[in-house]
């Protein structure tokens, strides 16, 4: 036999105790014949067999130059193949791609005439798979659709008999010697995979696989639940987050959405921003080959029957990918889900789940005593079904999985009479569930057929060729499916690595930082209007930011609220702020959450870098979860409050006792955070945001508001005012009496607000002039337009974000000195603090100092401003927080 | 370097030098350098160590060296220790030793690979004479020859049978292992006389070895044409192409199936691959038997002498002839039993369900033969939880049978097989039949108590003509 010099091919086989088929192996290597040279590598891993010895030398006899045999000591399955490798590479430069082929299976004589055509017809593929087809225990499995790295992170689907490419190798990738219990060729294509290679599957036969009633591989099954944890905290980069559903994402689009409208085509998409079009007549083609070859073709898994711009008018909501993950979330408990657009008369926006009905049972009765029962039974039933039908008919959006559509497709081939029934039968029996979204208003009204009878006609259209689904249903390859992960199991498989829930359908633009911002209530009360203004300066700063509302009731209409997100996601359930659980240091935490709700909680969140979280118990649960995916957590302190007994309580407590899962705690404050370090939290881990104003304005409506206050002559009454909630602890009562006690001084006083909770209890005197509550940017605009003083005679507080707002525009705030106010106001530079008791009485002199002394006033408008940037900073420091905190 | 020459490594501080033609010698600090020469830990590469003679001094070092004795301990390399001034006798001793001891264990290995090789050759030898007897009793007896296996109907679409330099490639969707035939159809009649030649192959490699063959082409013929290989390939199951080619002077075409979205099916013309794969029905068999001589009934069956093979799907659809007297007909409305005729497409049999009451006899036309003498009927109980069922078989001219009772004098002696049997019925015929014919399948279930999950097949037909006296 002729000295190979130049191999193309290194054949490395490691052994360890197949003394005897190793020989098997080694001559079916030698005896490979075809357009390429090789080179044979045994590796004895230290076998204690003498026999593997004396073969090898045998061999190196037989084949010199064909072949080397390499011994150590035993180092395991992965440093024996490594060993091979870099020998052959070391050796043979001339080696374009290695071959590792166990002792026990074999290659088939024609081998190399597959691999010439493999290396020279896909030079894109960086390693090539084979069929499973085993010997021994025989059986064929082919080796499933095209490769698919969603698919390789559920499980293996390539052999270890690989032909592996030169350059994975000289990339640094190896067999991990660390991985002796198995798993280690799984490890090692993820490891590829990692660095951007990809394999792809060989469809011709050219591998045996000896398959014995046990086997090695066996072993590594028995320890599955172990190595796959090592696997998956070996491959972050694909494990963590929601990287397994944007992977198959990218193989193929979530949902399939049809507009009933005239002439309308389909479109698919995953995150409802990217639509790819499409055509009814191409997915019906691909849900037929997939009925043929549901492991190989990739078709959406959910599809949407929609009227027409029902979703575009979601989308201007911002509450589209919400809409779309509530849909998808209840197929897990329904057949068919419903979404039904309604309209809020509070003008609020709430999208609310209804878990699909449950029929009532019709029990088997036979005595005629029970007729009764059997036919209240019966009526019950009806009724359930009419309920059920009504919620069909009234849907806006229908969404079914793939599998129901691969159902109608199967009754191609029943009989016609039968078909039309079950047709009307999949599309209006089976469990519905009703997603009820509350919006300001409804989307405008335009024709198009009801998404049901959509529904009913594309799945009549899937039947109407049924010679072609026969047809195609012979076109199944010869060798069985395998027993694996394939495209038919992505649902599943995306749902298991969102950690059992339905990842959010987003789909992520580049490597930007995406933050989610986590709150139980979202109206106009100012943590929402700090949410609002620090997402304004990250998006500024290329951050994408989106909104999670989670709470138990509707969220504000307003879109300058949701501007700066990209998205906004709402979850509707009263268990989210409930905060019966136990207490810590005497604030009550969240109790336990049900799976279900835990799962819809934590899995739209993994899509996110960082979640900020502001007073939301609920999530508190989560926290593991979501570091254990990788999503960097931070929770945001505003406030401590004091109850009637003047004891402090408040989510701060929360946060201290959930310090361990957070990687940063932010607040609003420098004094709230040395409270916070106070109490035991490292100040590594705290960052203060000093809040600033809560509303965007521009600097010319800042320096106009500013020009006309100083343009107002000084013979004016002096204009003070209270903006905000009418409550304790706002000091609205104190007002009241300030006002009073002010009578005979030459000021207007004005009221901008209303009570929380219907009415405050509270008079307010006639000479105070009322304003409602200012939500809007222009209501609160004006409201500070009215002002030249802005009194706040709070009893507790953050950091307000009036102050700021005030200062902004050049009112004077005149305040206690609670909570954080102090680092908002320096008393006498830039406004004026009350310390101490007989607040009433201070503020009142005050005031009457000011009228008297106008200079006094127009001292301290001078020392306002400055303070236009500081959400900048914030979301600077924010960013830069999150930098250090990440993990290596 | 790679040697092949037993190495003896003696350690570096025995004086004496030691050669010999046979035998590589290398001191031991050249040894443990070459060891140690390939990645972080020592290998062996391409030595065949004979053993270590090492000096007291150099054998604590080399002890004390944790890799190299693990590695020399997983290696079972053997070491004798000689003091430093040991003479060139005393290694020479050592390496006869060495070799000695290698001898022992090689002759120990050699005696038992050698008495493996003889239990292996003697259960390969029990296996064949099994194989071979197995293989008789299911080719000559039991089950049919051929099994069909896929088919992919014609539709309106054609192409052009090309010529050898560029012969159409189809995947097949069975395995090369047991292949047996494959029906390609002539979508418009052929322009003239010709061959299709035909070659199993694989997808990359080397063509499957004696799986060429042709089948010739009247002028106009059309539709449905057999290609039947030699024998069935055997080994491992392995994919294959089917290569197509025609040699004659103007080329027919052939149909195509319907597209298909999945192109590791279409057919290869000109190196471009198509929408659709053709038309085709698939033919298994047994692994490395050759294929029977499968009738095709759109022809004659020619007087030669020969026994050929016809499957019920090659025949028109089987009917169940009636009971002429009127009581009978009244009274089948009062049999309790169920009885049917019907062809089992999945099995490629026809199905006639017995009664316990009267045989059932089903009719099967569409075959034309010229002295036809002898037929045999491959039966079968489908099932193994009834009870046992008779079988018969026979042939009249076509149209002069329409009842059973018409039927009766025709059938030849009735075969009962057991539950779950494979079995064979036979008719001779005491004068020649000519022209087209009828088959006559019967079945009975003669004083049993019931007939239920009787699924009596009959899954193949061997026809037997007499010789032409020309050929005689």
């Amino acid at each position: 036999m002729a000295t190979a010099a130049t191999p193309d091919i290194a054949i490395v086989i490691p052994i360890y105790r197949h003394s005897a088929l190793a020989d098997e192996a080694i001559a079916a290597a030698l005896a490979l014949e075809g357009p390429l040279q090789t080179v044979v590598i045994a590796v004895d891993d230290g076998c204690p067999n003498a026999e593997t010895r004396l073969a090898l030398q045998g061999w190196a006899h037989r084949a010199p130059g064909h072949f080397h045999h390499l011994h150590q000591s035993n180092q395991g399955l992965s440093a024996a193949r490594n060993l091979g490798i870099r020998f052959a590479l070391d050796t043979y430069p001339s080696i374009q791609a290695v071959f590792p082929l166990d002792a026990d299976n074999l290659l088939d004589l024609h081998s190399l005439h597959v691999f010439a055509d493999l290396l020279q017809t896909d030079p894109r593929a960086d390693w090539f798979y084979p069929n499973f087809d085993m010997f021994g225990l025989n059986s064929a499995a082919h080796n499933g659709g095209p490769f698919a790295l969603p698919l390789l992170a559920a499980s293996n689907q390539c052999e270890a008999g690989s032909l592996i490419r030169r350059r994975i190798f000289d990339a640094g990738v190896w067999f991990d010697e660390a991985m002796r219990a198995g798993y280690e060729d799984w490890d090692f294509w993820l490891s590829a995979s990692a660095k951007g290679f990809r394999g792809a599957p060989v469809k011709p036969s050219f591998f045996r696989y000896r398959k014995r009633p046990e086997s090695m591989l066996s072993g590594s099954h028995g320890q599955d639940v172990i190595l796959r944890d090592q696997i998956q905290k070996k491959h972050r980069w694909l494990y963590a987050h929601d990287h397994v559903a944007q992977a198959a994402a990218d193989l193929s689009p979530r949902f399939a959405v049809f507009e009933t409208g005239e002439g309308a085509d389909p479109w698919l998409c995953t995150d409802p921003r990217d639509r790819v079009p499409s055509s009814a007549d191409a997915l019906r083609s691909m849900i037929w080959a997939a009925n043929a070859r549901p492991w190989q073709v990739w078709l959406p898994q959910y599809w949407v029957f929609t009227r027409p711009r029902v979703l575009d008018h979601l989308a201007d909501r911002k509450l589209a990918a919400s809409a779309l993950w509530h849909l998808q979330t209840a197929l897990r408990t329904a057949d068919v889900s419903a979404l039904r657009l309604i309209q809020n008369p509070n003008g609020e926006r709430q999208i609310t789940s209804i878990a699909p009905l449950t029929l009532s049972p019709i029990k088997k009765r036979s005595s005629p005593e029970e007729r009764r029962e059997l036919a209240v039974e019966k009526r019950l039933h009806r009724q359930d079904r009419a309920r059920q039908a009504a919620i069909l008919a009234q849907a806006d959006v229908l969404m079914v999985r793939l599998d129901r559509l691969q159902r109608f497709a199967a009754l191609a081939t029943g009989k016609p009479k039968r078909t039309a029934a079950e047709v009307t039968r999949l599309t209006y029996r089976g469990k519905v569930a009703e997603v009820r979204v509350a919006l300001e208003d409804l989307a405008p009204q335009q024709q198009g057929q009801p998404p049901a009878e959509a529904l009913k006609n594309f799945g009549t259209s899937l039947i109407q060729d049924p010679a072609n689904s026969v047809f195609l249903s012979k076109l199944t390859p010869w060798r069985e499916a395998p027993k694996m992960a394939s495209v038919k199991d992505i649902a599943q498989i995306v749902s298991t690595f969102s950690l059992g829930g339905a990842s959010y359908p987003l789909r992520r633009a580049g490597k930007t930082l995406q933050i989610g911002f986590v709150t139980p209530i979202f109206h106009f009360g100012g943590v929402e209007k700090c949410i609002v203004a620090l997402a304004a300066a990250l998006r500024a700063q290329g951050v994408t930011c989106h909104l999670f509302v989670y709470g138990n009731s509707g969220m504000a209409a307003a879109d300058w609220l949701t501007e700066p997100f990209e998205t906004v996601h709402q979850l509707c359930d009263r268990d989210l702020r409930n905060w019966r659980g136990p207490q810590y240091l005497g604030t009550n935490t969240a109790p336990a959450l049900s799976s279900d709700l835990m799962q819809n909680m934590i899995a739209p969140l993994l899509g996110m870098d960082a979640v900020v979280t502001t007073g939301s118990a609920a999530l508190f649960h989560g926290l593991s979860a979501l570091r254990g995916k990788g999503v960097q957590v931070a929770s945001w302190e505003h406030l401590l409050e004091t109850d009637g007994y003047g004891r402090m309580y408040g989510t701060p407590y929360l946060a201290v006792g959930y310090e361990g899962g957070l990687d940063l705690i932010l607040t609003c404050s420098q004094r709230l955070a040395s409270w916070i370090h106070a109490n035991g939290v490292p100040s590594a881990k705290l960052l203060p945001l000093p809040n600033g104003p809560g509303f965007p304005t521009d600097a010319d409506q800042i320096a106009q508001a500013v020009t006309e206050r100083q343009g107002r002559s000084p013979d004016t009454p002096l204009r003070v005012g209270f903006l905000g909630r009418l409550d304790a602890q706002k000091g609205a009562d104190r007002y009241v009496e300030i006002v009073q006690a002010c009578r005979d001084l030459p000021i207007d006083f004005s009221i901008t607000g209303s009570a929380v909770l219907g009415d405050s209890g509270l008079t307010i005197p006639d000479s105070i002039t009322r304003y409602p509550a200012a939500y809007e940017v222009a209501e609160l605009t004006e409201a500070f337009a009215r002002l030249d003083v802005l009194l706040m005679p709070s009893r507790d507080e953050g950091l307000p974000l009036t102050i700021m707002e005030a200062q902004r525009v050049g009112v004077v705030p005149i305040a206690t000195d609670v909570g954080a106010v102090s680092e908002a106001i320096e008393d006498g530079t830039n406004g004026f603090l009350i310390r101490g008791h007989d607040v009433v009485l201070q503020m009142a002199d005050l005031l009457r100092r000011l009228t008297a002394d106008p200079t006094a006033l127009s001292k301290v408008r001078k020392g306002l401003g400055g303070i236009d940037n500081r959400w900048d900073a914030n979301a600077t420091a924010l960013i830069q927080a999150l930098e250090r905190a990440r993990p290596a | 370097m790679t040697t092949t020459a037993p190495l003896l490594v003696i350690s570096d501080d025995i004086a004496a030098e030691f050669a010999h033609p046979s035998l590589t010698v290398m001191r031991f600090g050249a040894w443990r350098d070459r060891i140690g020469a390939f990645g972080d830990r020592p290998v062996i590469q391409d030595m065949i160590v004979l053993g270590l003679c090492l000096s007291p001094e150099a054998e604590a070092a080399f002890l004390a060296d944790a890799a190299l004795a693990d590695l020399a301990q997983a290696a079972q390399l053997p070491r004798k220790t000689l003091s430093v001034d040991a003479s060139r006798e005393a290694l020479l001793a050592a390496a006869l030793d060495f070799l000695a001891d290698r001898d022992v264990a090689t002759r120990q290995q050699g005696a038992a690979d050698r008495a493996a090789l003889a239990e292996l050759r003697r259960s390969h030898m029990q296996m064949q004479t099994d194989h071979a007897e197995l293989e008789s009793w299911v080719w000559d007896a039991m089950a049919p020859k051929f099994t069909r296996v896929r088919e992919w109907p014609a539709t309106a679409r054609t192409l052009d049978l090309p010529g050898p330099d560029t012969p159409l490639i189809q995947p097949l969707p069975v395995p090369a292992r047991g292949f047996i035939a494959v029906d390609v159809h002539l979508a418009t009649s052929a322009p003239c006389a010709g061959a299709i030649h035909f070659l199993l192959a694989r997808p990359s490699g080397p063509d499957f070895e004696g799986t060429a063959a042709s089948q010739d082409i009247r002028a106009s013929e059309s539709g449905w044409t057999r290609l039947i290989l030699p024998r069935a390939p055997g080994g491992f199951p392995e994919d294959a192409v089917l290569k197509l080619w025609w040699q004659g002077a103007e080329a027919p075409q052939l149909s195509l199936a319907p597209d298909s979205p999945f192109v590791d099916v279409n057919v290869t013309a000109g190196g471009v691959p198509g929408s659709a794969p053709l038309a085709l029905n698939i033919y298994q068999t047994l692994p490395r038997q050759p294929g029977p001589p499968l009738h095709d009934p759109r022809r004659a069956l020619p007087a030669d002498g020969h026994t050929r093979l016809v499957l019920p799907g090659d025949l028109s659809p089987p009917k169940a002839l009636p009971y002429s007297r009127n009581p009978v007909k009244k009274a089948l409305k009062r049999y309790p039993d169920f009885t049917r005729v019907e062809f089992w497409e999945k099995e490629n049999a026809v199905f006639v369900h017995p009664s316990i009451h009267r045989p059932v006899v089903a009719l099967v036309p569409g075959l034309t033969v010229d002295a036809l003498v002898q037929i045999e009927a491959i039966i079968r109980v489908f099932r193994d939880k009834t009870l046992p069922i008779s079988f018969a078989i026979g042939a009249v001219p076509s149209g002069t049978v329409a009842s059973v009772e018409e039927a009766l004098p025709h059938l030849g002696d009735w075969m009962q097989l057991l539950p779950a049997e494979w079995g064979e019925a036979w008719c001779g015929l005491a004068t020649p039949l000519s022209g087209p014919i009828d088959l006559l399948l019967a079945t009975a279930m003669p004083n049993m108590p019931v007939n239920r999950e009787a699924d009596a097949l009959f899954c193949g037909f061997r026809l037997t003509t007499r010789a032409s006296e020309a050929q005689g």
